[in-house]
């Protein structure tokens, strides 16, 4: 019984709680935001000390993308890329780098180009292009990532381009555990001139760096719980508690025709509605 | 109900702001300092619209400009937490 009249309290306009449910009240509200700062800290601590309980779970084969882009490109009607090995390796030195550098961009702080990782696999393009993206869960979600977004869709349609290298790598940049994909595109000068670079300029790789990334997929043994799906599952229960809450509280004031002041309740239900609305369409995954 | 009806043209303002914010979020989909700038400017406008209609409708007191800064500031944490666990 107890516990019955301290949940319409809670929940239902009354005498007890000046006729607005005590959840709509501003120092309950300011309690709520205090509680889900605490719990995306909990989140953020439980998942970098318990990764396989919560964590970050992605698989994205590179034959995946590559396949995919090729699929997007002959239903555009262009020619499929072929894979090349040096662009993979290119691909897979930026990636590298990022992760080395701690930098999520086109160009290094260093001044370092993508142009410049394509030297140094011997590779000499007439037209080259590079598209970035970190943290997807599958390749799919990725290509349409790029197909969504004009540049990135020219580079992925552009008729210049001959050949493709994806490099998917596994790390943590500026203390995130993130998944790089890094798609190249280009047009070599000529196959047999690409060849002699290849001979002449063999390039030594950082063994120690590649020990601390992973590249491809991560499968089997991924965590149980993404962070992100936590969270939108904790905002869409608080949001809809709260909604239910305003609604009832709304119907009861018009009924009872009580006068109070408050904001309006139809307008918190419109704003909260817009964010819940937010919560369901946000995605996972970045582009460049 | 009534006043509904009779401030029907701030609503649609409301809606309007809303409406916006939704369409950015869609449409900037993968840009995440886009999304929060969008983010924070609904907020904003959320708490001015509130203060605006209120002062219009001539009962605008200070604990109805707190809970709209505090509706604002909820809403606002729980899409800036999302867009910042990416």
């Amino acid at each position: 019984m107890k516990f019955i009249e301290y949940a319409a309290h809670f929940l239902i306009p009354r005498n007890s709680n000046n006729h607005k449910a005590r959840l709509l009240h501003s120092p309950i509200l300011m309690a709520i935001i205090a509680c889900l700062f605490v719990y995306q800290l909990t989140l953020s601590s439980v998942s970098s000390v318990f990764p396989k309980v919560l964590g970050f779970a992605s698989s994205i084969p590179m034959e995946e993308v590559v396949r995919l882009t090729n699929e997007k490109r002959v239903e555009a009607g262009l020619g499929p890329l072929s894979f090349n090995s040096a662009l993979a390796s290119a691909a897979r030195d930026k990636a590298v780098d990022m992760l080395e550098h701690n930098y999520w961009a086109h160009v290094s702080p260093n001044g370092v180009t993508p142009w410049d990782f394509f030297k140094n696999n011997g590779y000499t393009y007439r037209f080259a292009g590079e598209n970035l993206a970190r943290d997807f869960s599958n390749p799919s979600s990725v290509v349409d990532a790029w197909m969504a977004s004009q540049s990135h869709k020219e580079n992925l349609l552009s008729p210049k381009y001959e050949e493709i290298g994806v490099a998917v790598v596994e790390g943590d940049l500026a203390g995130v555990d993130t998944t790089l994909v890094v798609q190249l595109f280009a047009a070599p000068v000529a196959k047999t001139a690409q060849a002699a670079n290849v001979e002449t300029r063999p390039q030594p790789k950082p063994e120690a760096l590649i020990a601390s990334v992973q590249t491809s997929q991560r499968i089997s043994g991924g965590p149980l719980l993404s962070p992100l799906d936590t969270t939108k599952g904790m905002s869409t229960a608080v949001l809809g508690l709260l909604l239910g809450v305003f609604a009832v509280d709304e119907i009861i004031v018009y009924r009872r025709k009580i006068f109070r002041v408050s904001g309006r309740g139809v307008a918190h239900m419109s704003f909260l509605t817009m964010i819940l609305l937010v919560v369901l369409i946000i995605k996972s995954g970045q582009i460049l | 109900m009534k006043k509904i009806a009779k401030h029907l043209p701030h609503y649609f303002g409301l809606i309007g702001i809303l409406l916006a914010g939704a369409l950015g979020f869609i449409v900037f989909s993968y840009d995440r300092i886009f999304q929060i700038y969008i983010s924070v400017a609904v907020a904003s406008a959320y708490v001015i619209w509130g203060a605006m209609h209120h002062s219009a409708h001539r009962d605008l007191y200070l604990e109805v400009v707190i809970e709209y800064v505090v509706v604002a500031s909820l809403g606002l944490m729980i899409v800036l937490s999302l867009i910042l666990r990416v």
